[in-house]
């Protein structure tokens, strides 16, 4: 999921850091004016990065490749228009700590991710708000689901669309189309680890769910 | 106070669970030098080896246009012959669905004649790991106690 320095090129990875910059700029500012409750939220946003940060540790095999959780629709859920810089620092810490993903592609990464995270925040507003309370389990469904796949799709979509003229571009494309397909059973798991999630924070913490 | 909600019991549960040995699915490159040939290995972080990767050689003296292409085999490994006339720097760039990495390779008189990159111990991780979660924490309770405070005052 995350891309590595050198698979993108250099002009990419400048607009992938503008981008993100600008994204970041306007979701803290777009959080200040929507939540009252700023401190809340950035305590909320540490401990969601820190749980980001961890478990793209847990690798879990399905071969030919592996694959880790994302998380995004579950940090999209409860940290709202902020879990874009929440994304953006473990992304951060990830590259500086362990190297896992880049420096130079922060930008791009974190525009899969923490786009796909607001993403699937819209998605569970949008069908939370069709289906009622009753539904909620179906909208953390969609959203933890979604949040999977959109990041696949973006990651995907970054590489695919720059990859390099001297290497062999139909076999790099079937290998990026083999780990795409690979990350569905994870979208799955993540569908209804976010579901039970948010059927949890419902009972016992509703005002979590920052549903505005 | 945030840690005080039993949200709190479902965040140590993950972080126990992420806690556990396990490793990303980064590349690791290696390479060696071997009578006149560089030897390539190719690896992810669980050690699996990255085989039919593409790998691209660049040369030093132009290193805009690949010297040399090819596939690694089914150990990872790949090898070429470097024109040591035309330069003594080396880049060998290995692929696969989007992961791998960069090797910068010299071949200058002083130079290593191999790198063996070992990556983290499951300690290192942990360790590290721990830090960087506590920091997080530490911020979060900052904030929660900062919220605290002014509630309070009001």
């Amino acid at each position: 999921m995350h891309i590595p320095d050198g698979m993108v090129p250099g002009d990419i990875c400048v607009a992938g850091l503008a981008g993100a910059a600008a994204l970041t700029w306007f979701c803290v500012k777009k959080a200040q004016s929507t939540y009252k409750d700023t401190a809340r939220l950035v305590s909320r946003a540490s401990v969601m990065a820190a749980v980001f940060f961890v478990v793209s540790w847990i690798h879990i095999p399905l071969p030919p490749v592996s694959v880790h959780p994302v998380l995004a629709g579950l940090m999209g859920i409860l940290l709202g228009w902020i879990s874009f810089p929440a994304i953006l620092t473990g992304l951060f810490f990830q590259a500086v700590m362990f190297g896992h993903g880049g420096f130079t592609t922060i930008g791009i990464n974190s525009l899969s991710m923490g786009g796909a995270a607001l993403l699937a925040r819209g998605l569970f507003v949008l069908l939370q708000r069709k289906s009622g309370e009753r539904k909620i389990l179906v909208a953390g469904f969609v959203a933890g689901f979604a949040g999977v796949m959109m990041a696949v799709v973006f990651t995907c979509s970054f590489l695919i669309l720059t990859l390099p003229e001297y290497i062999n571009t139909k076999t790099e494309i079937s290998s990026i189309l083999g780990m795409s397909a690979a990350h569905l059973p994870l979208a799955l798991a993540e569908g209804v680890f976010t579901a039970l999630v948010v059927r949890f924070i419902l009972r016992v913490r509703p005002d979590m769910l920052l549903v505005a | 106070m945030l840690l005080h909600c039993p949200v709190r019991y479902l965040f140590t549960a993950i972080l126990l669970l992420a806690a556990s040995p396990a490793s990303g699915h980064g590349a690791r490159i290696s390479w060696e030098v071997q009578g006149d040939s560089i030897r390539i290995s190719g690896s992810f972080d669980d050690g699996c080896p990255m085989d039919q990767a593409q790998v691209t050689v660049f040369s030093g003296a132009a290193p805009s246009e690949p010297y040399i292409t090819g596939i690694t085999d089914e150990n990872g490994k790949f090898a070429f012959l470097p024109d040591v006339e035309e330069s003594k720097l080396w880049d060998v760039q290995v692929r696969k669905a989007g992961h791998g990495d960069i090797v910068h390779i010299s071949l200058a008189d002083d130079a290593d004649i191999r790198n063996n990159h070992g990556g983290f111990s499951v300690l290192q991780i942990i360790l590290m790991s721990g830090c960087v979660v506590w920091g997080f924490t530490g911020t979060a309770l900052f904030f929660s106690s900062k919220r605290k405070r002014n509630n309070a005052h009001t």
